[in-house]
C-alpha cells in the first residue's frame, strides 16, 4: 500500500445536494447516478483532485445484489449525462462494487477517488450498472426503512428518498 | 476525519466532538440518540453548507441478524424535542444470519444555516429480533459486551464549506 503524502491547499471546492434524486433501479444497461454530476477545473498548479460522493444503496428488486459504479468524464463538456453516459470516459482506477448475497443489504455508498489533476474543465458523472439482470440494486432509496414506530410492516413508500451529494475540489 | 488542514477559504471552519464510551448502547426498537453523535454547531457566517460527520462502530449482537432505521435529526434549543431533518433517514441492514459488524462514518451535507443548532443521530431496530449494539467490539474469546475493554470512541465533526 502507497500513500501519497501531500501538502497542498484546498482549492476550487464545489459540493452540492441533489433534491432530484428518485427510486431508480439499475440493470445491465447502466445510467447517470443522479446527483454525481458536475462541471469541474481544477485550481492550477494542483496536483489532485479529490471526488467524493454519497447515496443510499438497497439490495432490492433482486434477493441478491451487485452494482458497479465507475467514475467518467467528458472533456467537451457537452454531453448529457442522463442520456450520453456511456460516450463518456472512464478515469483509470476509479470503479466500485456494492452488494450482497440474500441478506436485505442497505446501507449509504461513499464512494471517494483521488484523481490526477487536469487542465481545463470537464463533465464528471458516475455510471451505475448491475453486474447481470439478476442482480440489479436500487439507489436513493430503500425498502428497509420506516417513518412510523408503530406499524411493523415495512411502510416504505417509492416516495421514500434519500438525497445524494458530491464533494470535490483539487489540492 | 478531518480534511488536509489547508485551504484557500474553501474550508472555514471545523468542530470535533470525541466522546470515550465505558458500555455498550443496545439499539432496540425505542428511538434513541446514538451516545456521542449530538453535537451544537455555528456555521461560518460565509459557509454554504455545512457536513456533519459521526463514526461510530456497530456488531450484531445479541441478534444474528442486523437492520436499523438512523435519521439525522436537528433542533435549535437544548429543550426542543428532536425533529427529522427531510430525505436524511436510511437503514443499515444485513440480515442473512450474517454475524456482521462494521465501522460507519457517516456524511451528511447539509444547506447552511444561521446561528447555532443541534444536531444528532437517531436510531432504532426494525425489529427486536434484529437489534445491535453500538461502541464495543468484540476482540477476543470472550462475550463483546461482558468487561470493561474494547469500547470504541464516537466522533463527531461538523464542517463549514463553502462552494464556489
Amino acid at each position: 500500500m502507497t500513500y501519497q503524502v501531500s501538502t497542498g491547499i484546498i482549492k476550487n471546492l464545489k459540493c452540492a445536494i441533489s433534491s432530484s434524486a428518485a427510486k431508480t433501479v439499475y440493470s445491465t444497461g447502466g445510467g447517470l447516478v443522479v446527483g454525481s454530476s458536475v462541471d469541474y477545473t481544477p485550481a492550477p498548479d494542483t496536483t489532485y483532485v479529490e471526488y467524493r460522493f454519497q447515496a443510499l444503496a438497497n439490495y432490492a428488486p433482486e434477493a441478491n445484489d451487485y452494482l458497479q459504479f465507475s467514475l467518467r468524464y467528458d472533456s467537451s463538456v457537452s454531453l448529457n449525462p442522463s442520456t450520453q453516459y456511456a460516450q463518456f470516459t472512464d478515469f483509470n482506477g476509479a470503479y466500485s462494487t456494492w452488494g450482497g448475497n440474500v441478506n436485505s443489504q442497505s446501507n449509504l455508498l461513499n464512494l471517494r477517488f483521488t484523481l490526477p489533476a487536469w487542465s481545463g474543465e470537464r463533465r464528471l458523472m458516475i455510471n451505475c450498472q448491475s453486474y447481470n439482470s439478476g442482480l440489479q440494486g436500487t439507489l436513493h432509496w430503500t425498502d428497509q426503512f420506516r417513518e412510523d414506530d408503530v406499524d411493523a410492516s415495512l411502510a416504505t413508500s417509492n416516495t421514500f428518498v434519500y438525497s445524494p451529494h458530491y464533494i470535490i475540489y483539487s489540492y | 476525519m478531518t480534511y488536509l488542514k489547508e485551504s484557500s477559504g474553501s474550508i472555514l471552519d471545523e468542530q470535533i466532538t470525541s466522546t470515550t464510551n465505558s458500555v455498550a448502547q443496545t439499539v432496540t426498537v425505542s428511538r434513541a440518540v446514538i451516545n456521542g453523535s449530538q453535537t451544537q454547531y455555528t456555521p461560518d457566517a460565509t459557509a454554504t453548507h455545512v457536513l456533519y460527520q459521526c463514526s461510530f462502530q456497530w456488531i450484531n449482537a445479541p441478534d444474528v441478524n442486523t437492520h436499523f432505521y438512523v435519521s439525522l435529526m436537528e433542533k435549535v434549543n437544548a429543550g426542543d424535542a428532536w425533529s427529522y431533518i427531510a430525505n436524511r433517514s436510511w437503514a443499515i441492514s444485513v440480515v442473512d444470519s450474517a454475524s456482521a459488524c462494521s465501522f460507519e462514518n457517516i456524511e451528511v451535507l447539509l444547506p447552511t444555516w444561521s446561528g447555532s443548532k443541534y444536531l444528532a443521530l437517531y436510531v432504532r431496530s426494525h425489529l427486536s429480533s434484529t437489534e445491535c449494539k453500538l461502541h464495543q467490539l468484540k476482540m477476543d474469546s470472550s462475550g463483546f459486551d461482558v468487561g470493561n475493554e474494547n469500547f470504541v470512541t464516537t466522533f463527531t465533526t461538523c464542517t463549514s464549506l463553502r462552494s464556489s
